[in-house]
């Protein structure tokens, strides 16, 4: 699910101890400096921004509120998070992790190079979305010496599931549960899409969430899109919702479809859907008809063809009619004897 | 000025650079503080990275992802010929192939995502001219739909503000406040607000709102800045938990002493930095030269975007000359040694002779109960 980026992030960030302790994070740094070793690199810079932080926040439980963020992570030693801001703004931002060197991002390019010292080659993770001309600051400076990108063993390494994340995207599963129940019960009592949209992401800080986003359609039937005026309050029928909800970092995403009456359309998406978790397994290839995508710090982590044990997966059956689609997605943990899954929205 | 006279200000220019292509790529980020200038140009928030054609001719294409984000697009700008993809490089190696491009410029390249940026260049090519600065120059003044959209999101502020006078308290967090305004914002029309917002009994500066809870003897400060349609625009306002001391209302007041005469020298043909200049010399008249420079301030207002930032910020190095139509937020946010930081600030727009408020009230220090 893309959502449209906020211009500033505002939720509960700060890093809690109690729900994610050090040792999680020890044990990430652990796999992820294995990593570094084996490709070779002196050092490792991640990139996150508010619209994308999963991986910076995966190994430093930072949340980018701002903008474009790096976090810097030696072969051994202290780790470094480059910011946007002031340096007044430190002492808040430092709320945001376990790392205690966090500075202005000011020249980063140059910040990078001193980083690496004499090291021979810089790791990259998320580094796709970068600022292009940031990307090419940072060539520069650290020249001749190469960029390798991690992202391929790294998104692997944060595919896979904790026991304790487990916990937490059941967490974000029962919020947004408590979200498209509040869009369909607010559509039921003859709101429009924007004023249902609204009442789900209410309903869902009220019971905890970190953040909430719903889009909803803008036409009977439509693809759920962002809402970007008070015009596109109507009231629709049938009417789809996306809706994303976070706990802790932890995402859980999913669309509903409302209708006063039941349509072929509703039937195609749950059959596919109820297909598709039938065969959902470690290594299993999903049919026809039902979309998949690895979800967690991010919304979406990587690709569910094939699917993993381990990780966590939002699923999307779709099919259009008439003009009109509908919906019927789940989101599930894969073993790899089957899966568990930790929520399913069913067309109302 | 309507969006077809800002798109023939920038023809003009291309003309003047013999451009015969502008490529304006956004990247999706639709910031207060970031500049979007394919955004500003569209008068549109694309889901996904996008760009909008611009040939000399003045014939415009806007191509948007991903592909299902074309119901939206069509729906805020059905006067443009619209191209919907999954794949925003290879629906732009389609579209300058149907018809050859010319002389190419570029807005918002840097800014893209890396990746998609290394094709991007492949196909417009390396000799491409950046043209952000001179677009957004051009551009400057709003066009009437964002002045109008400017003045709502300005009512929302001043609601969302008495808002968090109600519910704000001595114990809730700075986040859950902050999240609380913003859900009532958008409930009144807003469809995103850059909200910074932090507390403390003496700031060194603004920071954006943490777990910390609220405590008797704090001052919240805020830069409450809901878009509507797109166009951000801000008020600055400071809250004391608790009843305020008798010498932060005094230093408060002569903030917006400060900021009243800032605005007061806005016209046609003033400087930018003819604002920031007028409101140091308050405070240095008050004793407070010293703080009128960085770390105790960062600037004296700025731009108020929907893509773009003009006028820039408001500092005293900033001689852009005003012009009618450019809307601007001044806001003298400064630390004061007896009071730690604090925020006041207002909308303004340029008119033909001078300038207009768009809020009703100025900012005053308020409180909210313990």
């Amino acid at each position: 699910m893309r959502l449209l980026e906020t211009t500033l992030l505002t939720g509960p960030y700060d890093w809690d101890e109690r729900v994610l302790p050090r040792s999680e994070y020890d044990a990430r740094l652990a796999h992820l400096r294995a990593a570094m070793v084996e490709a070779g690199v002196a050092a490792l810079v991640i990139h996150g921004h508010p619209g994308n932080y999963g991986a910076m926040a995966w190994l430093t439980g930072f949340t980018p509120k701002l903008g474009a963020t790096l976090a810097l992570v030696p072969r051994e030693g202290a780790l470094r998070i480059l910011a946007p801001g002031t340096p007044k703004m430190m002492d808040i931002a430092k709320r945001l992790t376990w790392i205690e060197d966090v500075r202005p991002l000011g020249n980063a390019p140059k910040n990078v190079a001193e980083f690496l010292g004499d090291g021979n080659a810089l790791g990259t993770w998320a580094f796709g979305g970068l600022p292009h001309a940031l990307y090419a600051g940072i060539a520069k400076a650290v020249a001749p010496r190469a960029l390798i990108a991690l992202d391929s063993p790294l998104d692997a390494l944060r595919q896979r599931k904790s026991p304790r994340e487990l916990e937490l995207m059941r967490g974000a599963a029962k919020l947004l549960a408590t979200a498209t129940d509040a869009f369909v019960a607010s559509l039921r009592a003859g709101a429009g899409v924007r004023s249902a949209a609204l009442a789900a992401e209410r309903a869902a800080i009220a019971a905890g969430a970190q953040d909430a986003r719903a889009m909803a359609s803008l036409s009977p039937g439509g693809v759920p899109l962002p809402l970007d005026a008070a015009s596109d309050e109507r009231a629709l029928d049938p009417a789809n919702a996306g809706i994303a909800v976070q706990n802790h970092g932890y995402w859980a995403s999913g669309y509903v479809s409302v209708a006063r009456r039941p349509s072929a359309a509703q039937a195609r998406a749950r059959e596919a859907l109820a297909a598709a978790l039938a065969a959902s397994r470690g290594g299993a290839r999903l049919p026809d008809g039902v979309a998949a995508n690895a979800i967690g710090l991010s919304l979406e982590e990587g690709s569910g063809d094939p699917l993993e044990a381990g990780a966590v997966y939002a699923l999307t059956g779709a099919a259009t009619e008439g003009g009109h689609t509908a919906y019927a997605s789940a989101l599930i943990a894969v073993t790899d004897t089957g899966r568990d899954v930790l929520w399913q929205g069913e067309s109302a | 000025m309507n969006r077809a006279e800002r798109i023939e200000r920038v023809l003009r220019r291309m003309a003047a650079e013999k451009i015969d292509t502008l490529v304006a790529l956004s990247n999706a980020k639709h910031h207060l503080a970031r500049i979007n200038l394919a955004a500003h140009l569209m008068g549109y928030r694309a889901l996904g990275e996008s760009a909008l054609l611009l040939r000399a001719d003045g014939t415009q294409r806007l191509i948007v992802t991903p592909a299902y984000d074309a119901e939206r697009a069509a729906l805020r700008r059905p006067e443009l010929a619209l191209t919907a993809s999954d794949d925003l490089a290879a629906a732009l190696a389609e579209t300058l192939r149907q018809r050859p491009p010319g002389r190419i410029a570029t807005t918002g390249l840097g800014l893209m995502p890396h990746d998609l940026a290394v094709r991007l260049l492949d196909i417009i090519g390396k000799d491409a001219v950046p043209l952000d600065d001179a677009v957004n120059a051009v551009t400057a003044p709003k066009t009437d739909e964002e002045i109008a959209n400017a003045k709502k999101a300005v009512a929302i502020a001043e609601a969302a503000h008495e808002h968090m006078l109600a519910v704000g308290r001595a114990g809730m967090r700075e986040c859950d406040l902050a999240v609380e305004v913003n859900l009532y914002a958008k409930g009144l029309g807003a469809n995103d607000n850059f909200l910074m917002l932090s507390a403390g009994p003496h700031q060194l500066g603004i920071g954006a709102s943490s777990n910390r809870p609220l405590e008797r003897g704090d001052i919240i400060i805020a830069e409450a800045t809901p878009a509507y349609d797109g166009q951000f625009a801000q008020i600055c306002r400071s809250v004391s938990v608790g009843p305020p001391s008798n010498v932060q209302v005094e230093k408060y007041a002569l903030l917006v002493r400060a900021m009243k005469a800032g605005i007061e020298v806005i016209r046609p043909g003033a400087k930018v930095s003819d604002i920031a200049g007028t409101i140091d010399a308050v405070m240095t008249d008050a004793g407070y030269e010293k703080y009128n420079h960085p770390p105790y301030l960062n600037r004296r207002g700025h731009g108020m975007g929907a893509g773009s930032m003009a006028p820039g910020d408001i500092a005293v190095d900033n001689h852009t000359i005003l012009e009618e139509d450019m809307a601007f937020v001044v806001h003298p946010n400064q630390y004061l040694p007896e009071t730690g930081y604090f925020l006041c600030g207002e909308p303004v727009r340029v008119t033909a002779t001078g300038f207009e408020r768009l809020s009703k009230s100025w900012a005053e220090l308020g409180a909210v109960e313990v």
